[in-house]
Formats: C-alpha cells, sequence, structure tokens
C-alpha cells in the first residue's frame, strides 16, 4: 500500500466511527395489537441495518439507535403487518400493529417467480411448514398427507425407507401413459427424484401448482402439477443463529390380522375343504398334517398349557406327534410375539447455521435420521445423513451469485430375502395356522421364517443424492433481472446383497423324517451387487421485467430450459461362496451372471409469462411454453402450451366497503390452459424388440431373445391435458376466516390409446393413437380460522377438503367389456353383485334344486362340487329375470351386475387445530377419507382363500346351522378365488376403507425470555408428540385402513394385509436456538 | 444502459444457440433394439427363433407349473381325479384360445430372415425354422377349432378384408401346413450348433409325423375325407420313415427319457429342454415323489399287457387286481417304470397318497428326491420334448391306417422297425406283435382281445393299447381320443373303470380312518375318487371336439357385416 493513501483511509473510518460513537441514544417502547393486548417476540430492526432487538413477554423492548432524524425502526411478527415507524425525536414509542390480511401479502413461489398471494390468479396453495415441525415423520411427502387440498399421498404398506405414492388432481391421470396423475416435485427449481433425500428441517417454502394456468410455465414436464419445494438460504442482515432439534420416537404396529387359535382355524379349514372332498379324513400341509384327533389334541394343548411359557424346545407327544408316519403338531404358536419388537426405536437430530451480513446471506443444516424397523433379530434399519449449504452474495449492486450443495446419504439394511420380495417375513408372519411349528427339538428350529431371518445376512442399500447448482442473478437496470441457473444432480444407488445356505428341519420336504438339512435353493448360495445412477444437468435462463405506468402493473417473465438426464443400471451376481460371511464376487466360484439397463432422454423448452394488474384489483396472467422433447416420435417432437388465467379483487371496488369488515376479501379467479405430457411409452413410438431370457438353456446358459416387434405406431404425439378451474379466495371478520375454492375439470385429449378395437386375427395389440379423452373433475375446499383472546390464549384451525371423479369420455372399444376401459367408464369402479342373504333349508327343495321364486345361480356352480346350499350366499336377482347371470359381462347387458362401489379415495380431508398460551402449545392434526370402496384378494379378507393355510380370527364367525346370523357364510374351499362361489364381488363384502385418523397431536412449552436469556440461548422448546395415534375405520376386518397391493405385491394380490405394518408412534424432542 | 442491452442480447443468443442443437432431442432408446435395426445377422435371427421354443416346448414347464406331462392332457380315461376335469361348458367372452399372436410372430420372421445378410442356405434353413413353428401354430389352432382363418403375413391395421376374413376350410388350412413342414424337411440343416436343444431336420421331421397323423386319423374318422386321409398319413408315415432312417436316433432305458439329471447323452431324445438348478427348475420330481397326486385308472392299468405279450384278459399270467402284487406280477416292464409297484399310497394312511392309491413315479429320479433340489420347485431333471418312442408310435399307426384305407398293407416289418423296436428296448423284452392275417399274433398265435372296442379293427386296438402305454402320462390321451373320434372313452357313467382305482379292504388297515374312502363294494372293493355322483363327467354332445370361438370376436365381425361362424352345437 502506498503511504500517501494509508491518511485518507484512517480519516475517513475515524469520521465513521465518530459518526456512530457520538450520536446514539435509547429508545424503549411497547407493541400491542388492535385490542390493546402485548405482543411478544416482535422482531425490530433499525432499517438499513442488522441492529435489532424483540419485544419480550410484555410486549416491552428496548434499543440503541443513532440519535438522528432519520432513524426509522421496522417492527414485524408473523401474522401481523409489518410497520415502520420514523422516531424522531421521541424516546417512547407504542406500536400498534394490525393483524395482516393473513397471508395475503405473503409471497408465494410460483414457476420462475415469485407472486403476492393476493395477486394469484391459478390454483396454487402454499403449505404453511409448520405443519411439518414436532412429528417423528422421516419424509416431507408423509407429512403433508392431508394439508392440502387435491393432493393425495399414500403408502401401501409400513415399509421404512419407502417412497409414499404422490398424486394431485386425480388418481389414474391417463390411460395412455404410466405413473398416474403424479406431480413434478422440484427442489429449487430442478426435479427430485425421492422426496426421502430432502430433510424436512431444510425446507423453507412450500407451493403446489395445480391447474395448468401455473404449472404450463414448467410445459411437458408440469403435466400433472409441480410441488415447488424452496430450501432454506438464511437471510441478510442477520445475526448468525445456530439451531439444534431433536426427537426421539418409539413405534408400534397398527391393525394387523391375528390367526385364528389353531384347532377353532383347522375345523374351518376341515369344514371348508370337505365340502369339495367329502372323503378327506385328513389334509396335509406343507409337511404337516392335520386330522380330526389332531383338532382333539390342540384344544387339549391349550387347556393344558395355553398361556403357559414353556420355553422353545418342544417335547414328543405334548406339542407334535408322528402318526403313521405323518407329523401333527398340536402346540400354539404367537410368531409375532417371537418376531415382532413392540416397540420400534427412531431418533432424529437436526443442526443448523444461518444468517447474512449486508452482501451474504448463508445457511448450513445438517440433519441425521435413525429409523429402527421392528424386527427382533436381524432388525431392519433405516439411516439417512444430510447436508445442505447455501451461499449468496452480492458482488456489486447488480450482480448477484449463489450457490448451494445438497447432499444426502441414506442406508436401508434389511436381512436377505429367501424368495422374493412379494412373499417376506412380514407375508409369513400370519401366513400359516397357529400350530405352525416356531420352536425347537434339541435345540434346533424347524423350517419357518423366523429362524430364516436369523440365519440371514443383512442387505444394504445405500442411496445418495448430491446436487451442486450454481447461479448468479444480474440486475442491470432496476426492475429488470435476469437469471442463470445451472444445476448438475448426481444420483447414485448401490446394494449388496449376500445369500447362503439355510438350515432347518425341512419338514415341508421330509416329514417326520427329523434331520437337521440345507434346503434353500442353490441360487441363493450367491453375492449381487445392484447398481444404478443417473446423472442429470439442468440450465436455466430466464430474466423478469416489472414495469409501472399509473395505475397498471406490468410483470414479464421470459426464458428458456434444457434438461439431460441418463440413467445406468447394473447388476453382476456369482454363486457359490467360499465363505457366507464374506459374500464378494471375488470370493464365489459358481455361475456369474450380469444384466443392466440404460436410459435418456432429453427436453428442451422457451416460455414467457405477463402478468398484468389494474389498480391491483383486475389481474390477468398469460402464460405460453413451446416445448421439446425426445420421447415423441421424431416428427412430433414439438408443443405449444398456451394457458391464461385472471382474476378479479371485489373487495379493492367501493361498493363491497360496506361489508367490511365480515367480508374483508374477496377475490374471485378463473384459468384455463394446456400442458403435455411426455410420459409415454417407448413402445408407442418405436417398434421395439425388447430383449428377454427365452428360459431355453443350452449348456447352462438361458439363451437370449428378443420380443416380436409391436404394431407399427401411428404418429404419436402429446397427450394434452387442459384444465380449467375456477375459484375463490375470501377473508371475513376482519380476516379471521379465511376461505379458498376451486372447482376443476380436466381433460386428457389425445389421449394414447388404441384408436380401433381389431380382432385377435390381428396377432397383436392395435397400435397406439392419439385418440382417447378422459375427464377428471372435481373440487377443493380449504378454510383457515385464527383468534386471540384477552387473555393471550391464541387459536388457529385449518380444515381442507376435496373430491374428485375419472372418467373416460372417448375409448375405441365396441365391445365394452365390464372389466375393460370403454366410454363413460369412471375409473376405479367395481362390478359385482347385491348381497340377498344367506340361503337357508328352505330356499332348497329336496332334491337340492332352488325351491320355486329363489332365482337360479347355477350359473357359478360350474365346479362339479360346489352347489349352493344353506349358508352359502344368495345373490340379488336385481333384473329379476329368476337367475343370478352376468349377460355377457358388458356395459348394457351384466345381468344382474352393477357398479357396487369405487376404489377411487372420495371427500378427502384433513383438519388441524392448534392453539398456544403463554409459552404453552397444542396443535392436534386429523387426516381422512371419506369414501373409498375396495375388493381386495387373498386369505385375510376371503375365509377359505387357501384352505389349508392360515384362518383368522376375524373369520370365526361363520355360519353354521346354530349360528345363523354369522357375518360370514359358510365354510368353502375357495380355491385361490375372489371372484368364485360365495365371494363373488358383492356388496355385503365390498371393504369400507374410508377413515378418520389422528395423525398426530403434539403438546409443547416454549420457555420465557427471561430463563432463556439466562441461559444465553434465544428460544427453548420441548414437545412432546403422538403420530397416527389412532383411527376411526369402517374396514370391516383387521387391516389398516390405508393398506393397499404394495410394489412387491401386486404380483401375488393374495398377500393383502400381511405387509410390512402401519405404524403408531410417540415422541419427544427439544428445539434450541441460540 | 448500453450494459443491459448487451446482457440482453447476451441471454437471447444463449437460447437461440441452445434452440438450433437439434440433435438435441434425437435420443433414441438406448438398450432396447427395434425392428428396423434388428435384422442384420443371422446370429440375432437365431436369438429371436428362441422366442419360440418358450410357446412350444414346454417340457415340465417352470416353477409350480408343468407342461404337460402328468396331468398336462388331464381329461382323459387314464387320469382319476377327485374332481375331474370336464368339457367346456360355455362358449368364453373372449381369449378361449382364439389368438394369432404366434401366427403373426411367425410371418414377421419368415418375412425378415429373407432380407437378412446371409447365405442362401441360412435364408433357408431359418426360413424353414420359421415355417415350421408357422405349421406347429396352425396345428394347434385347426385341431382346436377346425376351420380358422390362414395367414401367411404380418397384417396391417387398416387391411379389413384380410382382418375380417373367413374361415378357411380345415384342408386348406392344412395343405398350407404340410407345404410348410415339408419345406422345413428339405431346408432345415440336419445338424444345427446345439443338436437335441435347437431345432434341426429331425425335430422337423418327428413333429411332422406327430402333426400329420393327428390331421390323417382326423380326415379319416371324422371328415370321412379318404384322399387327404391318405396324402397326410403319408406324410405321416415318410417323416417317420426318414427319423427312422437317419439311424442317428436309438432306444435306451424307458425311465432314463423321463428322470435323468441331463438328457445330453440319451440317444432317444430328438429335442430335450434342459433344466438346471438356481437357472430353471421344475415342480414335476416333488409331484412324484412327496406330494399327493392324482394317480392311474383302473381302465388304464388293465390295459398294460402281462409279459407274454398277451392281454390280461387272455394271459394266464394274470394275477387279477385285487392287491398291488397281484396286480404288477408278470407284467409289460414299462408298467414297473411308469407307476410304483411294491405300495399302494392310500388316502388316509400316505401323506404322498394317489386318488386311486396306484402311485406314479415315471418323473422321478430317486437319488435326488431327499435333497432340496429334489422337492418343492427346485428340480433340475431334463425334459424329454419329442423322442423317438413317439415316432416310431407314430409310424405303426400311420402305416396301419394306410392300409385301411386302401394303401400298402401293413407288414411285419413295418412293425419290427417300430412297435417291436420299443419292445426289444433293453429292460422291457415284450415279445414281438406280429400280424397273422388281419389279426394281431404272439408267438405265431393269433388273438383278439376281448376288452376290445368293437368297432376297433384287432390290430389297430393294439397298436393303439402300445401307443397309451408308451406313452403314459405324456400328454398324448386327449388329442389321441378326439382324433380317433372316441371321447365317449371319458364318460365316466358309461365307463365307471376309469372312476377306479386299486381294490383294498378297509379291514386290512385296522389302525387307520378310512370311513369317508368310498369303495365300489363298502368295506372293500376298488376305490372310487370321484365320488360324488354330480361330478362326473358325461360326453353327451360331439360339439365338443371342437372348441367355441369367443363371443366377443363373432360380434366384432358381425360390426363389420362379416359373419364368423361359431362351431356347430355352440
Amino acid at each position: 500500500m502506498k503511504k500517501g493513501f494509508q491518511k485518507p483511509i484512517l480519516f475517513f473510518l475515524f469520521l465513521c466511527s465518530l459518526q456512530m460513537w457520538g450520536q446514539t441514544k435509547t429508545v424503549t417502547g411497547e407493541v400491542v395489537d388492535s385490542e390493546g393486548i402485548p405482543i411478544p417476540g416482535v422482531n425490530i430492526i433499525v432499517k438499513n441495518t442488522t441492529n435489532g432487538t424483540d419485544t419480550d413477554f410484555d410486549g416491552k423492548f428496548s434499543i440503541q439507535i443513532p440519535d438522528n432524524d432519520k432513524t426509522t425502526l421496522v417492527f414485524s411478527s408473523i401474522g401481523y403487518t409489518k410497520q415502520e415507524i420514523a422516531i424522531k425525536n421521541q424516546n417512547f414509542i407504542s406500536v400498534i400493529l394490525s393483524t395482516s390480511v393473513e397471508g395475503l401479502d405473503e409471497v408465494v413461489v410460483v414457476g420462475y417467480g415469485n407472486q403476492k398471494k393476493r395477486n394469484l390468479t391459478g390454483a396454487v396453495a402454499s403449505i404453511n411448514t409448520e405443519i411439518l415441525d414436532s412429528r417423528p415423520i422421516t419424509d416431507v411427502a408423509r407429512g403433508l398427507q392431508g394439508v392440502t387440498p387435491g393432493l393425495t399421498i399414500t403408502s401401501p404398506s409400513g415399509q421404512i425407507g419407502e417412497n409414499p405414492t404422490i398424486k394431485l388432481r386425480g388418481n389414474v391421470g391417463t390411460l395412455g401413459t404410466g405413473g398416474g396423475a403424479q406431480p413434478l416435485i422440484l427442489v429449487d427449481n430442478v426435479e427430485i427424484p425421492s422426496l426421502q433425500s430432502i430433510n424436512p428441517e431444510d425446507i423453507d417454502e412450500i407451493s403446489v401448482l395445480k391447474d395448468a394456468a401455473s404449472t404450463s410455465i414448467y410445459g411437458a414436464r408440469g403435466a400433472w402439477g409441480v410441488i415447488l419445494i424452496t430450501t432454506k438460504k438464511g437471510s441478510r442482515n442477520k445475526a448468525p443463529s445456530i439451531t439444534y432439534s431433536n426427537n426421539f420416537s418409539w413405534a408400534t404396529p397398527t391393525n394387523t390380522p391375528k390367526v385364528a387359535p389353531a384347532a377353532d382355524g383347522a375345523e374351518m379349514a376341515f369344514a371348508a375343504v370337505n365340502r369339495r372332498i367329502p372323503s378327506l379324513q385328513s389334509y396335509g400341509v406343507v409337511g404337516m398334517r392335520i386330522d380330526q384327533l389332531a383338532i382333539e389334541k390342540m384344544r387339549e394343548w391349550e387347556q393344558l398349557y395355553g398361556g403357559q411359557d414353556l420355553g422353545m424346545e418342544m417335547v414328543e407327544g405334548r406339542d407334535y406327534e408322528i402318526r403313521d408316519g405323518n407329523l401333527f403338531f398340536y402346540r400354539s404358536w404367537e410368531p409375532r410375539k417371537l418376531f415382532v419388537e413392540k416397540w420400534a426405536p427412531q431418533q432424529k437430530h437436526d443442526l443448523s447455521l444461518s444468517g447474512g451480513s449486508e452482501k451474504t446471506n448463508y445457511y448450513l443444516g445438517l440433519g441425521y435420521l435413525d429409523q429402527g424397523g421392528v424386527y427382533k433379530t436381524n432388525p431392519d434399519e433405516y439411516q439417512r445423513y444430510n447436508v445442505n449449504l447455501s451461499v449468496n452474495s452480492s458482488v456489486n449492486d447488480w450482480i448477484d451469485i449463489r450457490a448451494k450443495v445438497l447432499h444426502s446419504n441414506s442406508t436401508t439394511t434389511e436381512p436377505f430375502k429367501f424368495g422374493s420380495a412379494t412373499y417376506d417375513a412380514w407375508y409369513y408372519t400370519t401366513r400359516w395356522p397357529a400350530f405352525y411349528p416356531y420352536g425347537t427339538i434339541d435345540g434346533k428350529s424347524f423350517r419357518n421364517h423366523i429362524s430364516e431371518v436369523e440365519q440371514a445376512k443383512m442387505n444394504e442399500n445405500n442411496y445418495s443424492l448430491s446436487r451442486l447448482n450454481l447461479g448468479t442473478t444480474l440486475k442491470p437496470i432496476k426492475d429488470l433481472s435476469i437469471n442463470f441457473d445451472f444445476t448438475h444432480d448426481r444420483v447414485e444407488e448401490h446394494e449388496k446383497q449376500v445369500g447362503g445356505t439355510l438350515y432347518a428341519y425341512n419338514f415341508w420336504a421330509q416329514g417326520a423324517d427329523f434331520s437337521y438339512v440345507p434346503y434353500s435353493s442353490a441360487a441363493y448360495d450367491r453375492v449381487q451387487y445392484n447398481s444404478d445412477w443417473s446423472r442429470r444437468n439442468t440450465a436455466k435462463a430466464f430474466l423478469n421485467y416489472d414495469k409501472e405506468i399509473d395505475d397498471h402493473k406490468f410483470k414479464l417473465t421470459f426464458g428458456g430450459d434444457l434438461e439431460k438426464y441418463e440413467y445406468w443400471y447394473h447388476y453382476s451376481q456369482r454363486r457359490e461362496l467360499l465363505n457366507p460371511d464374506q459374500g464378494e464376487l471375488a470370493l464365489a466360484t459358481g455361475d456369474q451372471f450380469v444384466g443392466g439397463d440404460r436410459d435418456k432422454w432429453n427436453t428442451l423448452g422457451f416460455f414467457g409469462r405477463v402478468n398484468y394488474a389494474y389498480k391491483d384489483k383486475l389481474l390477468l396472467e398469460v402464460n405460453a411454453r413451446y416445448d421439446g422433447s425426445s420421447r415423441l416420435s421424431s416428427d412430433k417432437k414439438w408443443g405449444y402450451f398456451p394457458s391464461v388465467s385472471a382474476g378479479y379483487i371485489l373487495t379493492e371496488e367501493s361498493f363491497m366497503e360496506s361489508l367490511d369488515p365480515a367480508l374483508s376479501f374477496l377475490k374471485l379467479r378463473g384459468s384455463y390452459g394446456s400442458v403435455g405430457n411426455q410420459n409415454t411409452y417407448l413402445s408407442s413410438i418405436y417398434r421395439i424388440m425388447s430383449s428377454s431370457s427365452s428360459g431355453w438353456l443350452i449348456n447352462g446358459g438361458n439363451q437370449l431373445t428378443v420380443g416380436t416387434p409391436g404394431a407399427l405406431p401411428s404418429s404419436l404425439t402429446w397427450e394434452t391435458i387442459t384444465t380449467l378451474d375456477i375459484g375463490l379466495d375470501a377473508k371475513f371478520f376482519n380476516n379471521k376466516l379465511g376461505l379458498t375454492f376451486d372447482w376443476y375439470k380436466r381433460t386428457v385429449s389425445d389421449m394414447h390409446s388404441s384408436g380401433v378395437t381389431l380382432p385377435s386375427t390381428y396377432g397383436t395389440s392395435s397400435p397406439r393413437r392419439n385418440y382417447g379423452e378422459m375427464q377428471t373433475n372435481g373440487w377443493e375446499l380449504a378454510l383457515d380460522f385464527k383468534h386471540q383472546f384477552k387473555n393471550d390464549l391464541r387459536i388457529n384451525a385449518t380444515a381442507t377438503l376435496s373430491d374428485f371423479t375419472e372418467k373416460i369420455t372417448k375409448y375405441a372399444n365396441t365391445t365394452k367389456s365390464i372389466y375393460s376401459n370403454y366410454e363413460g367408464r369412471v375409473l376405479g369402479e367395481i362390478w359385482g353383485y347385491e348381497t340377498d342373504r344367506f340361503f337357508s333349508e328352505a330356499d332348497f327343495n329336496t332334491d337340492g334344486s332352488y325351491a320355486a321364486g329363489v332365482p337360479n345361480q347355477d350359473l357359478y356352480e360350474t365346479t362339479s362340487w360346489f352347489n349352493y346350499g344353506a349358508g352359502d350366499i344368495k345373490y340379488k336377482d336385481i333384473n329379476g329375470d329368476g337367475v343370478i347371470d352376468y349377460g355377457s359381462n358388458t356395459v348394457g347387458d351384466s345381468g344382474d351386475m352393477k357398479v357396487i362401489g369405487n376404489s377411487t379415495p372420495r371427500y378427502q380431508y384433513g383438519i388441524q387445530i392448534g392453539a398456544d398460551w403463554k409459552g404453552f402449545d397444542f396443535s392436534m392434526f386429523m387426516q381422512g377419507v371419506g369414501k373409498r370402496d375396495f375388493w381386495a384378494n387373498g386369505p385375510v379378507f376371503i375365509p377359505g382363500f387357501r384352505y389349508g393355510e392360515g384362518w383368522y380370527d376375524h373369520q370365526l364367525d361363520y355360519w353354521t346351522p346354530e349360528n345363523t346370523n354369522a357375518y360370514y357364510p359358510r365354510p368353502n374351499d375357495q380355491q385361490q378365488s375372489n371372484s368364485s362361489m360365495n365371494f363373488l364381488p358383492q356388496t355385503k363384502y365390498l371393504l369400507d376403507m374410508s377413515y378418520l385418523r389422528m395423525k398426530n397431536i403434539t403438546f409443547g412449552y416454549s420457555f420465557p425470555k427471561s430463563i432463556t436469556n439466562k441461559m444465553n440461548v434465544n428460544r427453548l422448546r420441548l414437545y412432546a408428540s403422538g403420530e397416527n395415534l389412532f383411527e376411526i375405520s369402517g374396514v370391516q376386518i383387521p387391516v389398516d385402513p390405508e393398506v393397499d397391493y404394495t410394489n412387491a405385491g401386486t404380483n401375488d394380490t393374495s398377500t393383502f394385509g400381511r405387509v410390512y405394518p402401519f405404524r403408531r408412534s410417540f415422541s419427544f424432542g427439544l428445539q434450541l436456538s441460540l | 444502459m448500453k450494459v443491459t442491452n448487451k446482457l440482453v442480447l447476451l441471454f437471447l443468443c444463449i437460447i437461440a444457440f441452445v434452440g438450433c442443437e437439434d440433435d438435441l432431442l434425437d435420443v433414441p432408446p438406448q438398450d432396447l433394439l427395434v425392428d428396423e435395426t434388428y435384422w442384420t445377422s443371422e446370429g440375432n435371427v437365431k436369438a429371436f427363433a428362441f422366442g419360440f421354443y418358450s410357446g412350444y416346448f414346454t417340457g415340465y414347464g417352470s416353477g409350480y407349473t408343468w407342461g404337460n406331462y402328468f396331468s398336462g392332457q388331464s381329461l382323459n380315461d387314464d387320469f382319476a381325479a377327485t374332481n375331474p376335469a370336464n368339457f367346456t361348458q360355455q362358449v368364453p367372452t373372449s381369449g378361449g384360445g382364439w389368438s394369432f399372436a404366434w401366427v403373426r410372430k411367425a410371418n414377421i420372421f419368415i418375412d425378415r430372415v429373407q432380407t437378412v445378410p446371409m447365405e442362401q442356405e441360412a435364408i433357408n434353413h431359418w426360413s424353414g425354422i420359421g415355417r415350421f413353428f408357422r405349421a406347429l401354430e396352425y396345428h394347434d389352432l385347426t385341431s382346436r377349432f377346425g376351420d380358422v382363418p390362414y395367414f401367411d403375413k404380418e397384417l396391417s391395421e387398416e387391411d379389413n378384408e384380410t382382418l375380417y376374413k373367413k374361415r378357411d376350410e380345415r384342408t386348406f388350412v392344412m395343405d398350407k401346413v404340410l407345404a410348410d413342414l415339408q419345406f422345413a424337411a428339405e431346408n432345415v440343416r440336419a445338424s444345427v450348433d446345439d443338436n437335441g436343444l435347437e431345432v434341426n431336420k429331425y425335430v422337423v421331421l418327428a413333429y411332422m409325423s406327430r402333426i400329420m397323423l393327428y390331421e390323417g386319423t382326423w380326415q379319416k374318422y371324422h371328415e370321412n375325407n379318404t384322399t387327404k386321409a391318405s396324402e397326410y398319413l403319408a406324410a405321416a408315415k415318410w417323416a417317420a420313415q426318414e427319423v427312422i432312417n437317419s439311424g442317428n436316433y436309438s432306444l435306451g432305458n424307458y425311465r432314463e427319457v423321463f428322470n435323468s439329471l441331463s438328457l445330453a447323452s440319451n440317444p432317444e431324445t430328438i429335442l430335450y429342454k434342459e433344466y438346471e438348478a438356481g437357472l430353471i427348475t421344475h415342480a414335476l420330481n416333488s409331484y412324484n415323489n412327496k406330494e399327493p397326486q392324482t394317480g392311474l385308472s383302473k381302465d388304464a392299468i388293465n390295459s398294460y399287457l402281462s409279459n407274454d405279450g398277451l392281454p390280461i384278459a387272455l394271459s394266464p399270467l394274470y394275477q387279477g387286481d385285487q392287491g398291488i402284487d397281484n396286480v404288477m406280477t408278470d407284467r409289460d416292464p414299462r408298467i414297473y417304470e411308469t407307476l410304483v409297484s411294491n405300495e399302494l399310497r392310500i388316502n388316509g394312511i400316505a401323506a404322498n397318497h394317489s386318488t386311486t392309491a396306484i402311485a406314479t413315479h415315471k418323473f422321478l429320479n430317486e437319488t435326488i428326491k431327499d435333497d432340496p433340489e429334489g422337492s418343492s420347485n427346485l428340480n433340475p431333471t431334463d425334459a424329454p420334448i419329442i423322442r423317438y418312442g413317439e415316432v416310431l408310435m407314430n409310424y405303426a399307426e400311420a402305416a396301419a391306417e394306410i392300409a385301411t384305407l386302401g394303401g400298402a398293407s401293413l407288414t411285419q416289418n413295418d412293425l419290427d422297425v417300430s412297435i417291436n423296436t420299443l419292445r426289444d428296448r433293453p429292460g422291457i423284452n415284450l415279445p414281438h406283435l406280429e400280424i397273422s392275417g388281419n389279426s394281431p399274433a404272439i408267438g405265431g398265435v393269433a388273438y383278439d382281445d376281448p376288452n376290445r372296442d368293437p368297432t376297433v379293427p384287432s390290430l389297430l386296438w393294439e397298436i393303439r393299447r402300445e401307443r397309451r402305454i408308451e406313452l403314459m402320462m405324456e400328454g398324448f390321451r386327449l388329442d389321441d381320443l378326439k382324433r380317433w373320434k372316441k371321447l365317449d372313452y371319458v364318460d365316466m357313467v358309461e365307463n365307471p373303470d376309469i372312476n377306479q382305482g386299486a381294490w383294498i379292504v378297509k379291514a386290512d388297515y385296522p389302525t387307520a380312518n378310512l370311513t369317508n374312502l368310498t369303495l365300489t363294494e363298502g368295506d372293500e372293493g376298488y376305490i372310487i375318487p370321484a365320488s360324488a355322483a354330480a361330478s362326473l363327467r358325461v360326453f353327451d354332445d360331439p360339439r365338443v371336439y371342437l372348441s367355441p370361438i369367443p363371443l366377443d370376436q363373432i360380434t366384432l365381425y358381425k360390426d363389420q357385416g362379416v359373419v364368423l361362424e361359431q362351431n356347430p352345437g355352440w
């Protein structure tokens, strides 16, 4: 540094400090609301500085400010309108903050920009992230269930580490492509494959864009709505703040089916199978025999030893017997007790550091989650680490740069599955009758799933997401900003599976010959690595320009985006491990297998938007997007999707003033627009010959073959999704009560579907065309209420309710089978019979034929042994023709069948109630589905589905001549069918899956400032909460009302209800900020 | 402002530059092949052809399914089930086997092969393979439905005239099948990379003998079309003769064809399906060992000759059928290879009981039966797909039928190269079947089975018996009865023998509870597996010789103003 410059600089610094040093004063005051009640915790900042303080419990404050005429204080608090007060020469000020028109001035994130809530014209919901607070939830999606109307979030089982399904405004969406109405989920404007990888604590804001007008700026990717999530980034001029929070929780299973007592179950089984084979004396199932004597012995055992702790060792004569070389078991077991931990622990720790100077703001979030599974031995576990780092800095007064790093790493461990994922340990926990042996003989166990889990090595699945975002905003002139953002995103998933060889008394194959032998297939003696990884590069460039000319406000957005996606999958397997404890590819000697997949697509789009507001009461927005995708026929890769929306704030008109404050705000809005759906099946575009194993071995090699190419497709273009949305937002009673309502009609036109029904002679399915049409009609309602009592008690409540139906309005199908898609079909509909009652003796003549006037059910007696009799189901003869039949199974000729229900969830709702008083807070959240029907499958649902396997407690109430008022008909061997004999789809047994669930109750206490200040702590809150505490449901069988076929379970729907259980949990934790 | 202009310009440039990158959106599927680029080498052609194998060469199936073996054609007079399979009762709404997907696959294959860059010889070979599979499919379709529309190319969705074509005459279709088979027999290579595991000329010939025998006898018994019958039977005989003359195949141990871990060196299998632990396994071995099974009927057991070559009604060696030892004394040794001959497995006593107490072990490999791979669905024994033994039977029957139609008469040599070769098989050694005039003879003495169906000539009766025994539980019986127009054999009311099993006396099993076991005479007698009168199958309508056409197809045709005729009686 040259000497000559030193002096002036020093002098300048001196002047500055002198100015600050010499002219400060202390201002005190209090802040109250419009009713004179003090408001604690109001943030007070000296304008344009970082200097600030908060009000205490009595609304009092004290602050040092520069003593000049220009100092202005800014008072802000959530729920109140921000107020700026010039201090001038006052030393004490009293400030009245008025409650803000709740949320209306709040800024909501929309596509490529922000918008004031009051000026929104599309259907956009912003989610209060407080709902995620204090809950032992592992991912955002589960936390959003019931929060926003229109969003349907379901999980088919309680499996840990698994993504729930998220749908927006619909369930199926379109018949043309897979995936259903799944919205695009963007975190910081870039798609994220799994919400599990985002720590709920890092989330700043969530918006849900529902209608075409709001999503069309995302073009083809936003066909089914968009969920926009922005992560925290710290704020400018804020002292560093450290927060720490934790949560410890314990979970226990909700409803799961219970296997019937041994003797009762076997009795039902006999009654069932003897109808098919009257001569059957004894039946066998996997090496066990059951006869009448065995049933007596089971009863005897129950009387003598039931409830006693006999240890694991099984005693011949008491617990089992070998008669005529056959193996009989008498002792009852409760595999769930042996296998399942009553309480599974979970813990969560989150630490963040955030703050900012005048030029820079930063946020660092660290998260740790450890969720324990419920197995007693070799328990499954889910662990996750999150890092989120964000830095924003102004280089000069017109260049901002930002960088963001997001990393999430999770590990799921679970025991190796000796069998398919369809039949996991959960399935087996309730698969067998109660007498299935879980004990030991000479300390060694029988073949059962518990010993399989005990012998299993642990699979390890590691999932990681890393994302780097670099961006800049240039503001060369006032009101213009130009943004460039580049995001590189990599997802890696690596799994290691090590099998082995299972040992047990394999009585399935060897019956009474007790030799302890290996019984698992040699194919499981293996190590396998599965890896998939993807790269996503996204570049976005857009500019925003705001212009205000008198009463006219304009806002322009224009830009483009580019996305490149690539995906790889690879697995390698080698058999015959040298040492199962060291399962590695290099340490195996047997056959080797490899396989893989590859995928790649690119999209490119240009978009523009104009917002116009006249006097802030007439609002108009026009969007357009020109979108290209590599996923469509080469000559039709581009699509143009315009949309328009408008709003009218009536309360801005003078003629409405008289209604104030009863009606403090009213906005009517409407939108109309279309978006494309690019999720086309490749087979619709190309004559694909996909490769597969032929199942034909030559010298140990499974010969590769390729499929027959499909029909030559006509040139396909986008499916177009057009949404008409009409809504209103209103605030009543001085903004205490708010209401938002939307009605919408969404039409999928040009739906990829067969254009024509072709005869079988064609030899393949008809080529896809842009032919079909589907409509979703729905409405959404949200209410919120807020009130503060004089005694400081504050309450708030929100309620949401929504509904939709999906209907096919155009479809080529001339036969119109009731089991196929046809024009007029309401999706989810269930065809079946109306149940009349049980047959009685009087319904039959002595020769077994139907008595006069009793409709004939011969059609369902086709199997040679099943004839309806007393105690069986009598269906209603709806068309009165004296015969129960299905006509030709077509619409218009469906005999006595009709639509008896619908599996689409209807009237989904959520209710949240909260209160706080002098540091105590309480909140309660309920969520439910008003109507949903389901015709399930499998033994839990249908008694006698497989007579030899487990029957269940709830099935004991069956018809006998002595118990004619039973719930279930006379036992019968249903032969694995959910659509025959006594269990044709019908009204009586149709499951009512509606429910109301107490999702969460939380009690918390925040220590007052007087205490926390002494501890040098800004805020300290302790809380306890319960999740999924109870539910009220109409479901007739002991399953969780949300249970569904899992992904693996769809391979065999008889697994219904026997899946990883949903869980209730109790938790406590603390939140601390320094 | 200058800076601003530059920035806006830069922004627009970037956007425009990206927009011009046209290739960006040209991303063909990465790991999928498409029709336009697939047909480039003989290796690719071969890979496509393996796609037919799973459809036609099911063997013992995989997992818990099995192919036509054992219970594959359970509706017959061999298989005595508790709940017997019944004829189709109703016209199906859709499906019902009326599918042309395999025809389309074969037609696409034949079409694409023509332009693949390879030698003409290779083009001919693979054309032959394609036409062979098309022939198999059309044989399946005609045997099921009779007249069917014939297509020899892939259809276009706009070509309504062809799509809604009327059913072609059965003989028209079968002439095409014959032409395909002849082409295949001439052009398919005699030796391929893996003989026994890939279709070669002899696989084609073996199938040709089966298919043409079916159609020849159908034409004779159902259509009275002597000309076509003779033509098809001649083709069957010729094809079988070609296989015999090749000298490539011979007979070894009977049961080893069905229970070997490897059929690679088995001299009898013309085509077999390989199974391997951990890759593809089946459950038939387990079913023959561990599980309760459906047993063989008394009628089937009685059809086995005594080991003097005479029917049991004539043989002095026959000990009657009371007790397993008596049943199994001095019989055609194939009975020991097929059935468990030292014990009855009675329902209520044995866990792995049989409905008739007579259990099958034809498909059981004793060495692995207690190992994990012998149980559940982990069985690795190889399955024969088509074997020399069947070809010999096809030869014998074709030759005998040709004689009844005024063609060359059946000679002793015809029997010696076929049936008597089977009887000379190691471990069988049954006396030769001889011709004495028009009658069968043993040791120079003519005989006539008193239990013979009087409408079947005595020599043909013996040939059909030989076929039933040789191919027992291999999934031929229903097809055989259909083409002979003998479905009345499966009527359980008319033929109580087919619903009876072993003869037992309940008092012989004092400790067992057999109260529910139904016997012909109360506490003793033959076991009646299907005891409920309602479950008895009757044959009262000849319509079941052909399957019904599904209703939706008839409606679709009707909408186009075309009549798709239903089969008679449906």
